[in-house]
């Protein structure tokens, strides 16, 4: 009796793993934790020393003047701050972050990233097919990326570095993109049924129709960075409040070790383990799933044949 | 306890709406979505894709090979029976045939049996006249001698032939009775 | 002028602390949800991770109301103060001439 085998294609699991790829995995790691590091620096070195604590915005470390004479000042400057920069780190953690997870991948014999970059895409990819339901094959890396994005950036100040999502102008840059993709999706069913969309109950409650497709992107965005930057406002002020408590308690210890603030050991971990972790994370998944919701309901009906 | 510095070092305000700042962030996403797009997205789907193929080809080379199995063994069964009604066939001839053969052979015999009875039976009849004749040709030389001795003459065989035949007819009829 | 930035000051805390009468609302829906969640755990216990994860969904969304009054309160504690103190520095800069009227004004008058 004849027996066929299994044609071996490049993923088979039967062949080691090849040097190639255990040396570009461990470069990848290293290039991804590379932007962390650089940042805790530039955050440590960059910081002028202060009295006190300020709550404050994002630190600006240049200013570029963008050649445009005739405009008035807030829009010819660019201020290069701490949250562009932390941004650009992150980008930067996520790209090495894809590489180091999708090297050297296999159909058999799967190692742990292979099994993470998986469960990434394939949860993502349930999570979009079963709110927006089929037909929305596009959306899964923009998911994705506004996921990963928004949790990573709120993470970002469990190193102690200036979460990007902190500053308006970050959120309130992708709740923008967010109502055009609305906008355009709702102009796709054709430009005389958007405006009548305005006009459905009554007439006469068209301004506040307009008012409330206005407030969605405000909306999100302000949930989002009103989170983030409560819960990194609040931890300032814990931290100080914990500096002036040690002081009073241990002042009376001699040189320098009355000036260590021992009560911001550990207590403030506590607080970023609900703010940061849990608030950052939870923020992300929700503007997600209302981008996701708002997009999914703006779409014109998909005509089932 | 919070001195609020008009700050030195340049901080941005705490809520401070910047337009490029926001450009620049809805580049960032882009960014990433194109990244996302393409380096995670695609290399793992091609992996699930030629996962799933395999799986495929696996299931129907092992579907086909079960199929082969299936009519390699009907094959099989038809080729023992045919082989087996052959063999019975041949020996029901042959044992047809040598039954026939028997048959001819007991009958021939017979029939050469009943042959040479009757041959026997004809010659013994042959026999049987040939020897009657001698028997009356020597009666009838004894009876012309008695008759000559009796009668004291010469007989002539003609005269009393005749005379002969009657009595030997009489002799023929009295053993027939 | 002292006065002035004083009142600045004093306006903007006053602010911020009726802002945050606005936390009301989201603490009170959100506790009434919870409690509904946690109605539906107790008569059905299998379902509790999905009943958990829409009721932190929902908590998550409901709380914008609050988020709003939040960050006009952190507006005016920290931001409005510098705004406005500015704007008074340039403003008396601009007409330090009237100013210096006002002023001698005063003086004579008491």
């Amino acid at each position: 009796m004849r027996t066929t085998e299994p044609k071996k294609t490049e993923y088979s699991g039967d062949a080691p793993v090849s040097r190639r790829d255990r040396i570009l995995t461990r470069l990848w790691l290293v290039l991804m934790l590379l932007p962390l590091f650089a940042g805790m620096l530039l955050k440590l070195f960059l910081t002028p020393p202060s009295e006190g604590i300020t709550v404050t915005g994002a630190q600006i470390y240049f200013t570029v003047s963008l050649p445009f004479p005739n405009l008035p000042a807030p829009i010819r400057d660019l201020p290069i701050t701490e949250a562009q920069v932390n941004s650009v780190l992150v980008l930067l953690f996520l790209f090495f972050f894809c590489l180091f997870l999708t090297q050297g991948m296999r159909t058999r014999g799967k190692s742990a990233r292979q099994v993470l970059a998986e469960f990434i895409v394939e949860k993502v990819e349930g999570f979009v097919s079963g709110t927006m339901g089929a037909g929305y094959a596009g959306f899964p890396p923009f998911v994705c990326a506004i996921l990963m994005l928004s949790a990573f950036s709120s993470l970002m100040s469990l190193l102690g570095l200036y979460a990007p999502t902190s500053d308006i102008n970050v959120v309130g840059g992708w709740a923008i993109l967010v109502f055009f993709m609305i906008t355009h999706y709702k102009l796709k069913a054709g430009f005389g049924s958007y405006v009548k969309g305005f006009l459905e109950p009554i007439p006469v409650l068209a301004p506040f129709n307009v008012l409330s497709e206005f407030s969605t992107p405000i909306s999100m965005a302000f949930r989002h960075y009103g989170n983030v930057m409560s819960g990194g406002v609040i931890a300032t002020l814990v931290y100080a409040g914990l500096a002036a408590l040690s002081t009073a308690v241990f002042g009376w210890l001699p040189g320098f070790l009355g000036d260590i603030p021992f009560f911001q050991i550990g207590i403030p971990a506590v607080l970023s383990v609900y703010f940061d972790l849990f608030s950052g994370c939870l923020q992300a998944f929700i503007f997600a799933m209302l981008t996701m919701l708002y997009i999914s309901l703006a779409a014109p009906e998909k005509e089932t044949a | 306890m919070t001195h609020l510095l008009f700050a030195e070092g340049n901080f941005l305000e705490v809520i401070s709406v910047n337009f490029w700042q926001m450009i620049i962030s809805i580049l960032n996403l882009v960014i990433l979505y194109l990244i996302l797009k393409k380096f995670l997205f695609k290399p793992v789907k091609k992996t699930l894709a030629a996962r799933r193929a395999q799986v495929d080809e696996l299931y129907g080379s092992a579907e086909a090979a079960k199929a082969e199995a299936e009519t390699a063994r009907e094959e099989y069964t038809a080729k023992l029976d045919r082989a087996d009604e052959s063999a019975r066939k041949i020996v029901s001839d042959a044992t047809r045939r040598a039954n026939e053969r028997a048959d001819e052979i007991v009958g021939g015999a017979k029939e050469e049996a009943e042959r040479l009875r009757r041959r026997a039976d004809e010659e013994i009849a042959q026999e049987r006249k040939k020897a009657l004749n001698e028997v009356k040709n020597e009666i009838s030389d004894i009876s012309v001698e008695i008759a000559e001795k009796v009668v004291g003459r010469e007989i002539r065989e003609e005269d009393h032939r005749e005379m002969i035949d009657e009595f030997i007819r009489d002799l023929e009829d009295g053993s027939r009775v | 002028m002292e006065l002035a930035i004083a009142l600045i000051f004093a306006a903007c805390a006053l602010g911020a602390g009726i802002a945050m009468i606005a936390g009301i609302g989201p603490a009170i829906g959100e506790g009434y949800a919870v409690g509904k969640s946690c109605e539906i755990i107790g008569r059905q216990p299998e379902c509790k991770g999905s009943v958990t994860t829409t009721m932190l969904m929902g908590c998550a969304v409901a709380e914008t109301t609050g988020l709003y009054a939040l960050v006009i309160a952190i507006l005016l504690i920290f931001v409005a103060p510098n705004l406005m103190g500015n704007k008074l520095v340039s403003l008396i800069r601009d007409n330090k001439d009237m100013v210096k009227e006002l002023a001698e004004a005063a003086a004579k008058k008491g």
